[in-house]
């Protein structure tokens, strides 16, 4: 870390100081048996100010305001108990088994297929989080990667989900995710535009023309789909790409800090004045269609600014992206075309 | 904005983008500069909604580019949907004395030391009231059971 983001995000902890003791303090009261002294507790809250609040890259330090907020929002009692946990400590353990087993043993359940036995799931990710190598005298504890972002239960789905991936990896060698997950279509090789194998001239000057506005199309589209902000993208990969539902996307969005949210609330007018309420289905798919109203707005001016495009050429270009027409059709269909105004 | 002007149209441009999606879902973000895949800790943070704007902004932008990340994030939210409103049974307290003492012992036992010096003990500081907690529930068992052969 450069020298002087360390010293400026030292000196903003260092005055939030009393702030981790004030909650190490209400941690330590409600689960005096832990051991977890003020110096480890110290450690784990900087390990999750350093991963969240810092960008060595652009060398943003976290205000001390920030980092109250920061700890303020942190699960930590979940934290506490994964801290101990990581130490071994047997109280922790205790704890940590008495209201989670249960929550495991079921995601492990769900997920486990033929081959992948929920028991073995589950006794795996015992010993993933208790760890099983030591580097430098320390036992490296999967819990140590837990920072109280998101709450212990969030977290531990993801370690089982992952364990189910590697155990599921390891019996198939070298099966990817996309051959597991039942989403994930972009790997797959679909037909796009049709390919044609006809012959004469009228083929031929189908092919040029379907090729101009191939390249014409896919350009247009590429270029509108770039100009979206990141969380306009990441909307519409969730949706076309991965094949998340409408409820799905509603359900990710559950949390009023959910950045998806957030953003599409800053951009609605109608919204705003109630942040808390639920998002819908609707909702989402409102959303989606302020996107493809961007998209098709650039998406033409492309067409008819850089390609030179008529209206009725842009048509058919639309046409045989989402008809997929045959090459003859090409012609026949710009015959019919309205003429442009 | 323009908002598509009928479901037709809505229809077409929502089979459009899809389509170019399916074939170049490249084409809204190179895959280049995205920096290591996202660990679960981030993972689920994001899922859950925790993460402020300066937080998730570099997320959102991984996962745009990160086909790998984002079908991630995309299979625990299915996952997340198939499991909510289900309560998970929590293991009585007193069910099985020193289960947890001989759970870690088991895990302690297969940790791999890095050389021949390490040596690993079974685990952190195991607390004298817990064995007492263990004497206490075994003496109540053996009292119930004189009773119940009384």
């Amino acid at each position: 870390m450069i020298l002087s983001l360390l010293t400026i995000l030292e000196g903003a902890i260092t005055e939030c100081a009393a702030d981790i003791d004030a909650l190490h303090a209400r941690c330590a009261q409600s689960a005096p048996n832990y051991d977890i002294d003020s110096e480890i507790f110290h450690a784990a809250l900087r390990a999750a100010i350093d991963k969240y609040l810092v960008d060595e890259q652009r060398g943003n330090a976290p205000t001390p305001d920030e980092i109250r907020q920061f700890i303020g929002e942190l699960q930590i009692n979940d934290l506490y108990l994964a801290v101990a946990c990581a130490r071994g400590n047997e109280h922790a353990w205790w704890e940590f088994d008495q209201s989670y087993r249960g929550y495991i043993e079921r995601i492990a359940r769900h997920l486990a297929s033929a081959e992948t036995d929920a028991e073995e799931v589950i006794d795996s990710v015992y010993v993933e989080l208790y760890g099983t190598r030591i580097v430098n005298d320390v036992r490296q504890s999967k819990f140590a990667t837990y920072t109280g972002r998101g709450t212990l239960k969030g977290w531990l789905r993801t370690v089982v989900w992952h364990a189910v991936i590697d155990m599921h990896r390891a019996r198939r060698d070298e099966v990817s995710i996309d051959d597991w997950s039942e989403g994930g279509g972009e790997m797959h090789d679909r037909p796009g535009w049709r390919a044609e194998a006809r012959g004469g001239e009228s083929a031929m000057v189908d092919r040029v023309m379907r090729e101009r506005y191939r390249e014409a199309t896919v350009a247009a589209l590429d270029t509108s789909l770039a100009m979206l902000d990141e969380h306009e993208k990441l909307l519409l990969l969730y949706y076309h790409v991965e094949g998340l539902k409408l409820r799905e996307i509603a359900r990710l969005v559950e949390e009023p800090q959910s950045p998806l949210r957030r953003w599409f609330q800053r951009q609605s007018k109608r919204r705003v004045d109630v942040p808390e309420s639920r998002v819908h289905e609707s909702t989402v798919m409102r959303w989606l269609e302020k996107v493809y109203g961007k998209v098709l707005e650039r998406f033409r001016s492309e067409l008819q600014e850089k390609s030179g495009l008529s209206d009725a050429e842009i048509e058919t270009c639309v046409e045989m992206a989402t008809e997929d027409l045959a090459p003859e059709d090409v012609r026949r269909h710009l015959l019919n075309a309205p003429a442009d105004s | 904005m323009p908002r598509p002007k009928s479901n037709k149209e809505s229809d077409r441009l929502r089979r459009l983008v899809h389509q170019h999606l399916q074939h170049r879902p490249a084409s809204l973000a190179p895959a280049s500069s995205l920096g290591a895949h996202l660990d679960e800790d981030a993972l689920s943070a994001f899922i859950e909604g925790r993460l402020s704007n300066l937080e998730s902004a570099p997320l959102v932008r991984h996962l745009v580019g990160c086909g790998s990340c984002r079908r991630i994030t995309a299979q625990l939210i299915r996952l997340d949907t198939e499991l909510s409103g289900v309560e998970t049974e929590t293991i009585p307290a007193s069910e099985e004395p020193g289960r947890i003492r001989r759970l870690l012992a088991d895990l302690a036992s297969r940790v791999l030391p890095s050389s021949e010096d390490d040596v690993v003990f079974a685990y952190h500081a195991p607390a004298d009231d817990f064995e007492k907690q263990d004497k206490a529930i075994e003496q109540d068992d053996d009292e119930s059971e004189e009773k119940e052969q009384g």
